[in-house]
């Protein structure tokens, strides 16, 4: 696409206006978007068409219409963390992600629904409504990035950008039939992502193809100095690497990811996508990571400890909603969270505090953290006999919206397989693998060790090459 | 899912209501209620990780060996004051406004 617009055989001002036409048609079906940018990308296309007509240079991505998750701060439209906290929130700075786009000359169409500050695991939880997914409409798209996932599985955009605290990115990706990579910690910048669990959160590019994921990857990785998390390893140029051979590549699969609770028809799925890469010279060898199964526990004190800090800044002071004619300072802050702050939002901040809290650290918070070097160690370990682990992403495929509204800790249950992955800090891929038989997309994780990107990319591509799960188009979609 | 009753919560109502307290949220009593049930459910399973021996584990509070970053300390160009206030709630001058914060007579 990127090609044809700067060769002239397309006009970026038609493909965006095709783009945000495809937005409006599925966002009655799928609630996929916060906000369509309208004014916005059409402007930008416009000046991109000017630019490419009076012969000036222009970036990798001029005229591709990207869409991205509305916790990444843009100072165009609202960053509202699907939240009734920041429902007029005018962000005064891009995020770095946004602006390396946008020095890409990519246009940002729009920004995707999400659960409200990216707690959750389905895209329910946001206060602007369920994100349904284009596969079966009465399904979930999965969360936290649903709105990322469903735009570009609706082919309404070839990329998004989505974030992963404990498989945001991922799951999605896999209910939707897509690819999303969460990158290593710190090699995208967290700059202007509003932060969830900073030690766990990474952005990541969301695209049908591995190819498209790598390119877009290159556009947003790298150094920034005002994330001081952000590594300054050298970004390798990722289009490069995945078209190299598998032959002899490690395969690594751990029994801790095909227990109970594993739906049938996904280990079939996975399973026989393993087969196909053994076939493709791949060598797959038993790993074992022990601690895997305390990943959730870990997760969810870490998280939200880090949480209950991350979000102690929405307090109505500076910016957001602020509860009217409050007594006191004390209840400006209460009342305000009290009624903007969602259950889930709130149901998280409490564990957060109750585990930081006087008494408890010692068992809770800092009992997880040596869990989580436990964790991380399991998979260096792993990594020194193989170079990648194979799993499923999810025990199921997409459950009905509302079936785990009921139950906080069942929806939690649902990031088993990709929390680790955070936890570590290392980085892993979902890549479609089949269809159950009621046509829902099935996804397969491969993780890689921290900063081997490219050995992921590579072996993800390659094995989507040999299948056609990705030319598959959502039939609502399909039937327009 | 079967709802299970803890025959004892390990967190009752009044705990709730301090944590939410501390966390300066503001909840109802049947918001208490429910997150009492939901929240001690959620302790209940993370109890799991007793069963792990730590004793001769250091923790892990970031996946990367980071240590604090520092930069020259040469002034950079701050944030515009009406920047800053773009989305304030309630402002005065250059100021965001709040209630008192002290007490008449603590000045």
């Amino acid at each position: 696409m990127a090609a044809d617009i700067a060769a002239g055989r397309r006009c970026a001002a038609d493909v965006i206006r095709q783009s945000l036409g495809a937005l409006e048609t599925i966002q009655d079906r799928t609630n996929a978007c916060i906000t369509i940018l309208h004014d916005y990308a059409l402007q930008r296309a416009e000046e991109i068409d000017c630019r490419r007509s009076a012969g000036t240079a222009l970036g990798p991505l001029a005229g591709v219409p990207v869409a991205v998750k509305d916790n990444l701060c843009t100072t165009f439209g609202r960053t509202t963390c699907a939240s009734r906290i920041l429902a007029e929130f005018h962000s005064i700075y891009d995020a770095h992600v946004v602006e390396r786009l946008v020095a890409a000359d990519a246009v940002i169409v729009a920004k995707t629904n999400l659960d409200e500050f990216a707690m959750g695991s389905s895209t329910e939880n946001s206060a602007y409504g369920p994100t349904r997914n284009p596969w079966d409409l009465k399904r979930v798209a999965g969360g936290t990035s649903g709105g990322s996932a469903a735009a570009v599985a609706a082919r309404a955009v070839p990329l998004a950008l989505g974030s992963d605290t404990g498989g945001s990115i991922r799951l999605p990706a896999s209910w939707c039939g897509i690819v999303g990579l969460k990158p290593s910690y710190g090699r995208v910048s967290r700059y202007g992502l509003v932060a969830h669990g900073s030690s766990l959160d990474q952005i990541g590019p969301m695209a049908v193809t591995v190819p498209d994921v790598a390119l877009l990857l290159n556009v947003i990785a790298g150094h920034d100095p005002r994330d001081s998390t952000s590594m300054r390893t050298p970004v390798p140029d990722y289009q490069r690497a995945i078209s190299k051979s598998l032959q002899g590549i490690r395969i690594g699969v751990s029994p801790e990811y095909f227990g109970e609770g594993l739906d049938a028809e996904v280990r079939a799925a996975v399973q026989t996508a393993l087969s196909r890469l053994r076939e493709l010279g791949a060598e797959i060898v038993e790993v074992e990571l022990p601690h895997m199964k305390y990943g959730i526990a870990c997760y969810y004190l870490i998280s939200t400890a880090e949480a209950s800090s991350n979000l102690a800044r929405f307090d109505g002071v500076h910016y957001g909603h602020r509860t009217a004619r409050p007594a006191d300072i004390t209840e400006l802050y209460s009342a305000t969270r009290g009624e903007a702050l969602g259950p889930e939002v709130k149901r998280r901040i409490m564990l957060g505090t109750y585990a930081l809290s006087s008494g408890y650290y010692d068992a809770y918070y800092l009992k997880a953290l040596k869990v989580r070097t436990l964790i991380k160690q399991d998979f260096e370990a792993a990594f020194r006999q193989v170079d990648v682990i194979a799993s499923p992403v999810a025990p199921t495929t997409a459950f009905p919206v509302g079936e785990k509204s009921e139950d906080p800790l069942a929806m939690y249950l649902a990031d088993i397989y990709t929390i680790s992955a955070n936890l570590a800090g290392i980085c892993a891929i979902s890549v479609p693998c089949g269809f159950d038989r009621l046509g829902l997309p099935i996804g397969i994780q491969f993780m890689g060790r921290a900063l081997g990107e490219e050995t992921l990319l590579q072996l993800a591509h390659q094995y989507q090459s040999l299948t056609e799960h990705h030319l598959s188009v959502p039939s609502s979609i399909a039937a327009g | 899912m079967a709802k299970q009753k803890l025959s004892r919560l390990l967190l009752d109502d009044a705990t709730v209501r301090h944590v939410a307290h501390l966390a300066r949220i503001a909840i109802s009593e049947q918001e208490a209620s429910l997150y009492s049930e939901q929240l001690s459910k959620i302790l209940e399973y993370v109890g799991l990780l007793n069963e792990v021996n730590t004793d001769a584990v250091d923790p892990t509070e970031h996946p990367l060996e980071a240590t604090d970053v520092m930069r020259s300390d040469i002034p950079v160009a701050p944030v515009a004051t009406e920047s800053a206030l773009r989305n304030a709630p309630d402002k005065q001058g250059e100021c965001f406004r709040v209630p008192r914060v002290l007490e008449q007579n603590d000045a």
